[in-house]
């Protein structure tokens, strides 16, 4: 099937305050934030969270993958949209690398869902965010695998989900990227956080398959990534652009939204779009916006968590809860001295 | 103390996340900022305990080798492979 066959439907959806949902009609119905049906095959949610990257990857028989969760500040807006997706667990996590961006909003996601693996390159930041998530999952009793290219994630029958990237071991968080190869049918999407060009090089000089339909831009449109000469090795009919709107950044670079256009791509950029899912039966591909009402973080948590405070440790001993870790209900850096994410040991 | 950048005071503390274009992104107070190239000193690198210092983000060497040290020991804890 040639990809100029492929019917490109564009659907928006506009949650209301109240959570129901309003829908530009076309002759084809997308699957929403709230209707989860399997049959519906594969849904690629890119999670609008700013200036970042998230993605959730559901499969046809409802298994999860999700990729990064946006900076620490976004962790909410993440736990929300999952929660709002009726996910309870995560059987596959990928930190792609260190950077705040990225990893900052997963300590909440551990903390709020039941977990399968966890992938991380072996690269290390001193950043408080990244070892609030190394202790996320030391908490929840978890390991981390090393992301690396030549992995074969063990997911849903049907679809195939390789890690490419990182191909060598560098300095660089960015290069270290984790990258992410999925084939459902006739199908492919390329996830390539922020590997820049050299991952990219190692990437195409380790030949392993690009070709994909869907790319999820690398480095948020930054002009040290999407080179012409992967661009050309991935030849997609749509390209996701994960960024934020007026970034200090200038992201994403005109040089790299003239270089897709001048490949014939499709944008759908974050910033203007909101959060973006885009749907596969395995041979077609159709795609569709969520814009959740932002003029309220309130509007994103329907559901609050319960609020537990303990006054002293001894409360806590009290109710028989210690010791307490960052994310239980009660915890507090108050009742926590040493800070280290554990309170009243 | 004076004010010397954005409301940033000497003798802040910070942790260097990254490099994105012209700017330093610090975590400071958990928080990440994006702090210009020209207030931080040419030698930091990401993963640098940093202070302000009249004005400039410079490295504290002691207080980064301890925290590399400290993030390491969990990554050789938690990693399986």
């Amino acid at each position: 099937m040639t990809r100029k066959k492929w019917l490109l439907l564009i659907l928006v959806v506009i949650l209301a305050l109240t959570g129901c949902a309003t829908k530009a009609t076309t002759s084809r119905t997308v699957p929403t934030s709230n209707e989860i049906n399997p049959s519906h095959g594969l849904q690629v949610h890119f999670i609008d969270v700013g200036q970042g990257a998230s993605q959730l990857i559901i499969g046809p028989t409802g298994k999860t993958i999700l990729i990064d969760a946006g900076n620490n500040d976004q962790e909410k807006v993440v736990v929300t949209y999952l929660k709002q997706q009726k996910i309870s667990r995560l059987d596959i996590v990928i930190g792609t690398h260190p950077d705040a961006d990225h990893v900052g909003g997963l300590d909440a996601v551990i903390d709020s869902f039941e977990i399968g693996k966890v992938y991380m390159p072996k690269i290390q930041s001193n950043t408080k965010t990244f070892e609030d998530v190394l202790i996320a999952i030391k908490n929840k009793g978890l390991k981390v695998s090393t992301a690396k290219a030549g992995l074969i994630l063990d997911w849903e029958p049907g679809i195939t989900v390789n890690m490419i990237a990182p191909v060598e071991q560098s300095k660089d968080t960015n290069e270290m990227s984790a990258v992410v190869h999925l084939t459902y049918g006739n199908v492919a999407f390329l996830f390539t956080a922020d590997a820049e060009a050299k991952s990219e090089q190692a990437m195409l000089d380790s030949k392993v398959n690009l070709k994909s339909d869907v790319l999820m831009v690398g480095h948020h449109g930054s002009d040290s990534s999407t080179t012409q000469a992967f661009l050309d090795a991935v030849q997609p009919s749509l390209a996701v652009i994960q960024v934020g709107k007026d970034n200090k950044y200038g992201h994403p670079k005109k040089t790299i939204l003239d270089r897709l256009r001048a490949s014939g791509v499709t944008i759908l950029r974050n910033d203007l779009l909101g959060s973006i899912v885009v749907t596969s039966d395995g041979n077609e591909i159709a795609t569709g916006t969520i814009k959740l009402n932002s003029t309220s973080t309130a509007v994103l948590d329907p559901e609050p968590e319960p609020t537990v405070v303990y006054n002293s440790c001894a409360e806590v001993r009290a109710a028989g809860k210690s010791p307490l870790h960052r994310g239980d209900p009660g915890y507090s850096t108050k009742l926590d001295r040493d800070k280290d994410g554990i309170a009243c040991e | 103390m004076r004010i010397s950048h954005e409301g940033e005071m000497d003798g802040m503390k910070g942790i260097v996340d990254r490099f994105e274009g012209e700017f330093v992104v610090i975590e400071i107070e958990g928080q990440t900022q994006d702090i210009e190239k020209s207030v931080v000193h040419e030698s930091v690198k990401a993963g640098d305990c940093v202070v302000l210092v009249e004005g400039i983000w410079e490295t504290d060497e002691a207080e980064t080798t301890d925290r590399s040290a400290k993030v390491k020991g969990l990554m050789e804890e938690l990693w399986e492979d």
